[in-house]
């Protein structure tokens, strides 16, 4: 598809005859395409070399879109008035169809009707081709900020004082009739829409959202004028409803829209004065025209505040005092309060804009409640602060609920990328600073998704996405979501016939203090191209699936991570447990212990674990004889091997069936005080276990085995049956846990492969523990190879030292002896004839 | 299993299971112990877990068609165990024990006299892929050509 290269701005607050365009950067043969409005009901004059492919009027207000197909790159226009104030947007397209005007444009760009009423209808078009660039212009009498509702990206939304301009794209992949987009303003007045469909050459496109994927719904835009522009009247201070939060009376405020103050500063904001007062809270109250129901999409609404000026941060009251406030609610008796801000909390910035996300029906972190609200057809809204240290001015704007935003566009060639991502959400989602960005990274205020409608090509290298810290009503009070409830995921597709997406975030880090979803999706292809190499996810709640193969990224306190068969290769867990029902399917990985297992194994079987490595899990499983292994006096028990435990190791005791009462609880995590290597003492505290204090008192009975399990151990059999893990490709050990009955059992078989080349014929091999004449291999004829070059191939456990004899009567006895097997390893044997053997 | 002797890895005894001839056994220790042995190893499980207690030097081509002779060294605590009859036993060869000790473990009641017959003539006859004399060879002319060691074991 056509691609935005650059676009430019002009705004003239000033009457003029002549409105000389700022130009975007172009190159030859781009498209130039410019939306224009001026204040006054005179059509514009068509510039010299340019095409009017719309030019109409509404109600004290002209507009039009004009194209010009770039015979350089230093292309101007200018556009002769007759002394009116103006504004004009001029986009340059790159990649457009053919060599001409005609070429790139698909059929008739539209104007719509005059309309005044919001939301502000544009106009539809139905391109004649496949996969166009879709621009759209709103023109309007009076500014008043006019920006396009989701999922249209703005360009512009401003104004120039009498008139405004709103210029947004998408893009549309399959040629159908396109809604006309709405828009939303600071005021209502006369409008009208031009939209254009441009063709495109086939190797570059847009971000997009797709048309069918509304990323996030206006509740109010919180402007502070009552009426239609808000949604709702707003009470007066004297006639506030709810006049009691949190046990504290609350005072009515008044509101007021400051002008040009919203997110998008060619709107205004609704201002509240606070009250001055140690004891009583105040907010302002804006009861919707309309019910909406806040438990749709994601359940969250996302809104922002920010003080008049620093001075109004002083004035306000910490979260425990109020601090900021929002009120949502279906009546004034059912309502939810949550604290957005406060003064000393680590979220709010005196002087800047503050997010806010709130999950409706989340209610851990709510400040107050009132009654049993029906968050399906909410209606009550309130924005509210503690006059703790003053009066505190506070502008609230925009108040949207949330869904999915999900990205598109990009070519394989030519990806779309992280600057292209945060420019998208934000400005396709009405304009909302959901991605704050700072340098290379930015933070999260909502859950994305690449791909799953149209194709899908991103490359995001060496980024870093983040979502906030869950709210605990102290010091961080932005964000009121439950934990998981937002993420990213990537669901890449093949539509065949080499249409593949291409879904890559190298070296990137994605991570949030509070658990964030990192998932694909269940319909993911696994012909999508995907490239996570180099990434890293921290505190994610992670979803793979058997589609997936990832290789080379690296998981750290990842509490939820649910394998789905998918393929990792190269990756480093780090306090992460893969629950995995075929962890066959990891390999070469390394796993670093943390607060838990490396791996829940959750179905029987037999795995092979090749290369992986376990550094700092606890100890593997140590049994004790109920009678002969418990020492009553003591308190103590023999374990049956050395084991491992250090003072105040957790340890999990488990019966696995049996019946015999020790004195420990089955199945309770108890603190170990190690008496011996091979004697344990036990305590409800890891403090107690230290300083051998309130150790538990044991019973020596029965004739149980029962089971001692580090809660940190490499692999936990929860499958409720066999498994055997072969470790092969020189990985290590892992220590194990089973599951507490008896049917959980675990055999790891760690074996090193040598192989013996260079034998002769007729050679027999043999190979014992060093030392010893416990055979472990050995074959009574080498006949492997070829003639004169025989091997002979085997297995022996990681770590084994042993003796290698190799007879043939008439070759030398051969020894080998104190062999040390700690990788797999090749021997050229050369054996020598024996001069002295005779018959 | 070897025609003459048996190797039992428990006592660390070459196990003479030859009856005496006349009084007197004779062992050509290549053949009969060495080679014997070699195919013993080869074949039973409970000896070739262990390190074969025979180490050979020696049997190498010199020019002339000649071969160095060929010389063992028995493993400690490895010995020849006589057979259980007042005799004499000629052991046939350039053999001693690694450690210097005899090669011949005592019969306690038994009159045994054992004698070893060695020969340090480089390239008394064979080829050079063989080497070394024959025990009939070495015994015809063991008074004159080797150094009789009466071991006087009793």
């Amino acid at each position: 598809m056509a691609k935005i290269r650059d676009y430019a701005i002009t705004i003239n607050t000033t009457t003029t005859a002549s409105m000389v365009c700022e130009m975007p950067e172009h190159e030859t043969g781009d498209l130039l395409v410019a939306f224009v409005n001026k204040d006054s009901a005179l059509n514009f004059v068509t510039p010299s070399g340019w095409t009017a492919q719309q030019t109409q009027t509404s109600a004290g207000a002209a507009g039009g879109v004009y194209t010009k197909r770039a015979a350089s790159s230093s292309e101007t226009v200018t556009f002769t008035l007759t002394l009116e104030t103006c504004c004009g947007v001029v986009i340059a397209v790159q990649d457009c169809n053919g060599t001409t005007e005609a070429d790139a444009v698909s059929g008739s760009a539209k104007s719509g009707a005059d309309d005044s009423t919001l939301p502000l209808a544009g106009v539809g078009i139905t391109p004649g081709h496949n996969n166009c660039l879709i621009l759209h212009g709103l023109s309007t009498d009076t500014g008043m900020g006019a920006s396009a509702l989701p999922p249209w990206i703005n360009l512009f939304a401003g104004d120039a004082a009498a008139n405004s301009l709103c210029v947004s794209y998408t893009q549309q992949v399959t040629a159908a009739a396109i809604t006309a987009p709405d828009h939303w303003s600071g005021a209502a007045d006369d409008t009208r829409g031009f939209i254009i469909a441009i063709r495109d050459g086939g190797t570059e496109k847009d971000a997009y959202i797709p048309l069918s994927k509304v990323p996030a719904t206006q509740i109010t835009p919180l402007n502070g004028t009552t009426g239609t522009v808000d949604k709702g009247t707003y009470r007066a201070a004297a006639s506030i409803a709810i006049t009691s939060v949190a046990g504290k009376t609350v005072s009515g405020v008044t509101v007021a829209s400051t002008a040009d103050s919203g997110i998008n500063p060619f709107r205004g904001s609704a201002n509240n004065a606070g009250v001055s007062s140690t004891t009583n809270l105040n907010h302002t109250e804006l009861p919707l025209t309309s019910a909406v129901d806040l438990t749709s999409k994601l359940g969250v609404i996302f809104g922002t505040y920010r003080n008049t000026g620093p001075r109004d941060y002083v004035d306000t009251g910490k979260p425990s005092q109020g601090g900021k406030y929002i009120i949502v609610g279906s009546t004034t008796a059912n309502w939810r309060a949550w604290v957005v801000g406060g003064q000393f909390s680590k979220t709010e910035r005196p002087d800047a804009r503050n997010n806010y996300a709130i999950e409706v029906g989340n209610t851990d972190t709510i400040y107050a409640t009132t009654g049993t609200p029906n968050m399906a057809s909410a209606q009550e809204f309130a924005f509210g602060s503690a006059g703790f240290y003053g009066a505190p001015s506070v502008g609230w704007n925009e108040l949207y609920l949330l869904d999915v935003c999900e990205l598109a566009g990009g070519t394989e060639a030519n990806p779309f990328g992280f600057d292209d991502v945060v420019f998208v959400v934000n400005n396709g989602c009405g304009i909302l600073p959901l991605l704050q960005q700072a340098g290379a990274g930015a933070t999260v205020w909502t859950s994305l998704k690449f791909g799953g409608t149209d194709p899908t090509h991103v490359l995001c290298d060496l980024n870093t996405f983040q979502w906030p810290r869950q709210a605990d009503e102290i010091d961080y009070v932005d964000f009121h979501v439950s934990n998981g409830k937002l993420g990213v995921e990537f669901h890449g597709q093949d539509r065949g016939g080499g249409d593949v997406d291409t879904i890559r975030f190298t070296n990137c880090l994605f991570t949030s203090p509070s658990p964030f979803y990192w998932r694909f999706n269940s319909s993911h292809d696994v012909d999508a191209i995907i490239d996570f190499s180099g990434a890293t996810v921290v505190n994610g709640v992670v979803t793979l699936r058997s589609t997936v193969s990832l290789s080379s990224m690296t998981f750290i306190d990842c509490g939820t991570f649910t394998q789905n068969n998918a393929a990792l290769i190269g990756c480093t867990f780090d306090n992460t447990k893969i629950t995995s029902d075929n962890p066959a399917d990891i390999s070469e990985s390394a796993f670093v212990a943390g607060s838990g297992h490396g791996i829940e194994i959750t179905t029987a079987g037999t795995y092979s674990f090749d290369a992986n490595t376990f550094t700092g899990f606890g100890p593997s499983i140590q049994t004790f004889h109920t009678t002969t292994d418990v020492d009553a006096g003591t308190d103590v028990v023999t374990t049956d091997t050395a084991h491992g435990y250090v003072n105040g190791d957790p340890i999990t005791y488990q019966k696995m069936g049996g019946s015999a009462a020790v004195g420990l609880t089955d199945g309770t995590t108890y603190f170990v005080r190690a008496v011996s290597t091979t004697t344990l003492a036990f305590y409800t505290t890891a403090a107690n276990a230290i300083a051998d204090t309130s150790r538990i008192a044991l019973t020596s009975t029965g004739s149980d085995t029962h089971h001692i399990y580090s809660p940190t151990a490499a692999v936990y059999n929860n499958s409720g049956g066999a498994i055997t893990i072969n470790v092969t490709g020189g990985g290590d050990t892992p220590s194990i846990r089973n599951a507490n009955a008896a049917a959980n059992t675990t055999t790891v078989n760690n074996n090193r492969s040598v192989t013996l080349t260079g034998l002769q014929d007729n050679t027999e091999v043999r190979v014992y523990t060093a030392g010893t004449t416990t055979e472990l291999a050995g074959t009574e004829d080498a006949t492997d190879g070829t003639s004169g070059n025989r091997s002979f191939t085997f297995s022996v456990a990681n770590g084994s030292s042993i003796d290698i004899r190799i007879h043939k009567v008439t070759y030398e006895h051969l020894d080998i002896l104190a062999f040390s097997v700690t990788a797999d390893s090749s021997i050229p044997v050369s054996q020598r004839f024996d001069r002295n053997y005779t018959t | 299993m070897g025609a003459k002797v048996t190797f039992d890895p428990t006592t660390y005894e070459i196990q003479v299971t030859l009856a005496p001839s006349s009084g007197i056994i004779t062992l050509d220790f290549r053949r009969d112990i060495y080679s014997d042995g070699k195919e013993d190893w080869r074949v039973i499980d409970a000896l070739s877990k262990h390190a074969f207690p025979i180490r050979a030097v020696g049997g190498d081509p010199l020019p002339g068609s000649l071969a160095l002779d060929p010389t063992f060294f028995i493993s400690a605590p490895w010995r020849i165990l006589p057979y259980d009859a007042d005799h004499e036993l000629i052991v046939v060869g350039n053999v001693y024990r690694e450690d210097g000790a005899s090669i011949v473990k005592t019969r306690p009641g038994r009159t045994i006299i054992a004698t070893l017959a060695t020969t340090f003539s480089a390239g008394a006859s064979g080829s050079g892929s063989g080497g070394g004399s024959s025990a009939d060879d070495v015994w015809a002319h063991a008074k004159a050509l080797t150094v009789g060691k009466y071991l006087g074991l009793k």
